[in-house]
């Protein structure tokens, strides 16, 4: 029964990230210019990815079947992130009007969004079966981005809203349940 | 091993070069960046302009005299004639070939009036401004002042035209939940 369910949200996560997204992104984001939905974009991308990556160190500690069994359906909600994430960085920048230069220096939050976009754009061009192949081994070292990505993405979105705790208490939680995670999986 | 490792390089850098490329086209408009508006009207760009809102920015172009020069975006360029209107003065002929701080204070200059109106800069004037200084404030006051009661309001362009970069996006979007559902289809 469980396995079926799996199946089953396998099969609407699929169609969810390689087919309504990008299309619904696409004609929502054509339609409507407003600042709000590509920030709400860029919300979405930012709960989605923190949700992703703390999957299976939760799942590795609390050794629950379901969830590890979610752990298998990383890739359609990664790449559903991706498109999220792309929306909101390039209509943001359509919007705004930003320029290169707007989006460069170190205390600017815009250049810990572009970065982690451009990370993001790695990540989810090489979700694809045929990367898989491609790149073997090296697949995963790419999809190792991810955590980098992470940590920018908590930076840009801090930095933007002005409250850094947010960035630590999220940072910290993560890299605390990977180590964990970590040991527990080296015990066994 | 090595081979993967390379393709995987390979990857990263063409990803990346793409990446940049969707970015500086999109960002950088025709070529000219706000540090190119700040530098041809003759002004400095604010040191923190790159955290500032969208709102603030053009705030703050119009405060200068700065409008787009066409629709309600500036892309890198600026309504120059509307803005040594603002002045109160020509477009010096020379303009293009004067050096920014020569710029900023010929626009210094004008700004305390020390400079003809209507007359075409030449080198010695931004350098010695003498002359009847009263009677050029007074020239060059009449006209902002009808300049600035005949302002127009700022510009709205409720017509959404996206460009090329951007559209390219959108359509590749389409273009990839139709290749998605495709291969979701063929795959049952």
């Amino acid at each position: 029964m469980q396995q079926v369910i799996i199946l089953s949200l396998k099969k609407y996560l699929e169609w969810t990230a390689y087919v309504i997204v990008p299309f619904v992104l696409a004609v929502l984001s054509s339609v409507v210019v407003e600042r709000e939905l590509y920030t709400f974009y860029g919300t979405l991308a930012e709960i989605g990815l923190i949700f992703i990556l703390l999957l299976k160190p939760i799942s590795q500690i609390s050794g629950w079947i379901s969830l590890r069994q979610l752990v298998g359906l990383r890739r359609p909600m990664g790449v559903t992130v991706f498109w999220l994430a792309l929306f909101h960085g390039a209509m943001l920048i359509y919007e705004r009007n930003l320029l290169w230069s707007d989006m460069m220096g170190l205390d600017n939050y815009l250049f810990y969004g572009v970065v982690a976009l451009l990370g993001m754009i790695i990540l989810g061009i090489t979700s694809n079966n045929f990367s898989l192949r491609t790149l073997k081994k090296n697949w995963k070292r790419v999809q190792y981005l991810a955590y980098p990505v992470l940590f920018l993405t908590l930076l840009h979105s801090a930095m933007a809203e002005g409250e850094m705790i947010k960035f630590y208490v999220v940072s910290t939680l993560f890299v605390a349940l990977k180590v964990w995670a970590h040991q527990k999986t080296r015990k066994r | 091993m090595k081979h993967y490792s390379f393709l995987t390089l390979a990857v990263i850098i063409v990803s990346a070069s793409l990446c940049i490329s969707v970015f500086e086209v999109g960002a950088k408009g025709n070529g000219r960046s706000s540090q190119a508006i700040f530098d041809y009207a003759g002004h400095e760009k604010p040191a923190d302009w790159g955290v500032w809102e969208q709102e603030q920015k053009h705030a703050y172009y119009r405060s200068l005299g700065l409008y787009p020069a066409s629709g309600n975006k500036y892309q890198g360029e600026f309504d120059v004639d509307r803005y040594f209107g603002m002045l109160g003065v020509n477009q010096p002929d020379n303009w293009d070939a004067l050096s920014l701080p020569e710029r900023q204070e010929f626009v210094r200059q004008v700004s305390l009036g020390e400079v003809e109106n209507d007359r075409q800069i030449a080198e010695d004037n931004i350098v010695d401004g003498e002359g009847d200084r009263n009677e050029n404030r007074e020239g060059g006051g009449e006209r902002e002042n009808d300049v600035i009661e005949n302002e127009v309001q700022p510009l709205q362009d409720d017509s959404v035209s996206f460009p090329l970069w951007l559209q390219l996006l959108l359509f590749g979007a389409v273009g990839a939940a139709i290749i998605g559902a495709k291969s979701l289809i063929v795959r049952k």
